[in-house]
C-alpha cells in the first residue's frame, strides 16, 4: 500500500526521466547515458546535457539514482533499489498503453 | 586596419535569453563570435569566419565543486563553454545544415530552468515583499519611524514589488507558453 502511493508521487516519467532510469539499469555516466538512450530509442528520443543534468540531480535526491563513483570529472550513476521498483511499475503500464494504441489503430469499424 | 576585437552593450531580460541566443548566433553567421561577457551587458566578439555557432543559456546555480563534472558533461555532448554571467551560462556548438542543437530537449527541463530563475530571485513566492510590508506598515502606526521615513520605505518596497513583479509576470508567462506548447 504504502509502496503504491510512493510511486504515484513519481509517475507518469517523462520520456526522458524513463528512458535515463533504463539507462543507468547498469552504471553509466552522463555522456554514457545520452549515448545509450539515442541507441536504445533508435532515434525517436534524445536528451540534452541541460535536461539530462537536471534529471540527475532531480533523480538522485529522489533516490531513485545514486554516485557509485567519480572518474576524471564525469560521474557515474546507477539506479537504486528504489529507482528500479519504480521502473518495473511504469514497463507494465506502458505495455498495456501500447496495446491499446495498437488494438485502437487496428480496429475495424 | 581590420577590428579583431568588439565589444558591445546589450541588455535582455531573463525571459529573453532565446531572443539573446538568436542574436549572438546573428552575430556568428556575420563572423562576430562570442568570447566573453560581463555584467552589466558587455558582450567581447572577436572577428572571424562567418560560421553558424549555435549559441544556448543555462541558469544554473551549481556549487562550484559540482561545477567541473557539470561542464564536462557539455563538452562530452559538443558544447563549448564560453561564460558565465550571473549565473547564466554561455555554451555553443557548430550546427550541422538545417540543424538546432539544444541543451533542453523537453519543455519540462527547460520549464525547470525558468523556476530556478524565479527561485534565485526569491520569486518563488510574494512572501517576502507582503512581509516586508506588514512590518513597515506597522512600525508606521506606531511611529517607530522619524517623520517621512516611514513612507519612503514603503515606497521603496512598492517599486520593488512593482519591479519583481513584472518579472515574475514575464516568466511565469514564458513557463505557460512551454506548458501550452
Amino acid at each position: 500500500m504504502e509502496h503504491k502511493d510512493n510511486s504515484q508521487k513519481y509517475l507518469p516519467l517523462s520520456e526522458a526521466t524513463y528512458y535515463i532510469l533504463v539507462a543507468l539499469v547498469e552504471p553509466l555516466h552522463g555522456y554514457g547515458v545520452m549515448q545509450k538512450i539515442e541507441a536504445m530509442s533508435e532515434g525517436t528520443v534524445s536528451v540534452g546535457p541541460g535536461t539530462l543534468y537536471g534529471a540527475f540531480s532531480t533523480l538522485e535526491k529522489e533516490g531513485l539514482i545514486v554516485k557509485t563513483r567519480e572518474e576524471d570529472r564525469r560521474k557515474v550513476y546507477t539506479l537504486t533499489e528504489k529507482g528500479r521498483a519504480i521502473l518495473s511499475e511504469q514497463v507494465p503500464r506502458l505495455e498495456i498503453m501500447a496495446r491499446n494504441g495498437r488494438d485502437a489503430l487496428n480496429h475495424v469499424r | 586596419m581590420s577590428l579583431e576585437v568588439m565589444r558591445t552593450f546589450r541588455f535582455f531580460f531573463p525571459w529573453q535569453d532565446e531572443d539573446e541566443e538568436t542574436w549572438l548566433r546573428e552575430m556568428s553567421q556575420t563572423g562576430w563570435h562570442m568570447e566573453s561577457v560581463r555584467l552589466p551587458g558587455i558582450y567581447t566578439f572577436r572577428r572571424g569566419e562567418p560560421m553558424d555557432y549555435v549559441y544556448r543559456l543555462d541558469y544554473r546555480t551549481t556549487p562550484r565543486r559540482e561545477f567541473l563534472s557539470y561542464l564536462q558533461l557539455f563538452s562530452d555532448a559538443g558544447w563549448d563553454y564560453l561564460d558565465e554571467m550571473n549565473n547564466w551560462q554561455y555554451f555553443r556548438k557548430l550546427a550541422k545544415p538545417g540543424d538546432d542543437p539544444q541543451i533542453y530537449t523537453d519543455a519540462e527541463s527547460k520549464i525547470a530552468k525558468y523556476r530556478r530563475v524565479l527561485t534565485s530571485m526569491g520569486l518563488a513566492s510574494p512572501a517576502p515583499f507582503v512581509a516586508f510590508f506588514i512590518i513597515v506598515a506597522n512600525g508606521i502606526k506606531h511611529d517607530r519611524y522619524p517623520m517621512g521615513v516611514g513612507v519612503m520605505f514603503l515606497a521603496i518596497i512598492f517599486i520593488m514589488a512593482i519591479l519583481y513583479g513584472v518579472v515574475f509576470v514575464k516568466i511565469t508567462e514564458r513557463i505557460n507558453q512551454l506548458k501550452r506548447a
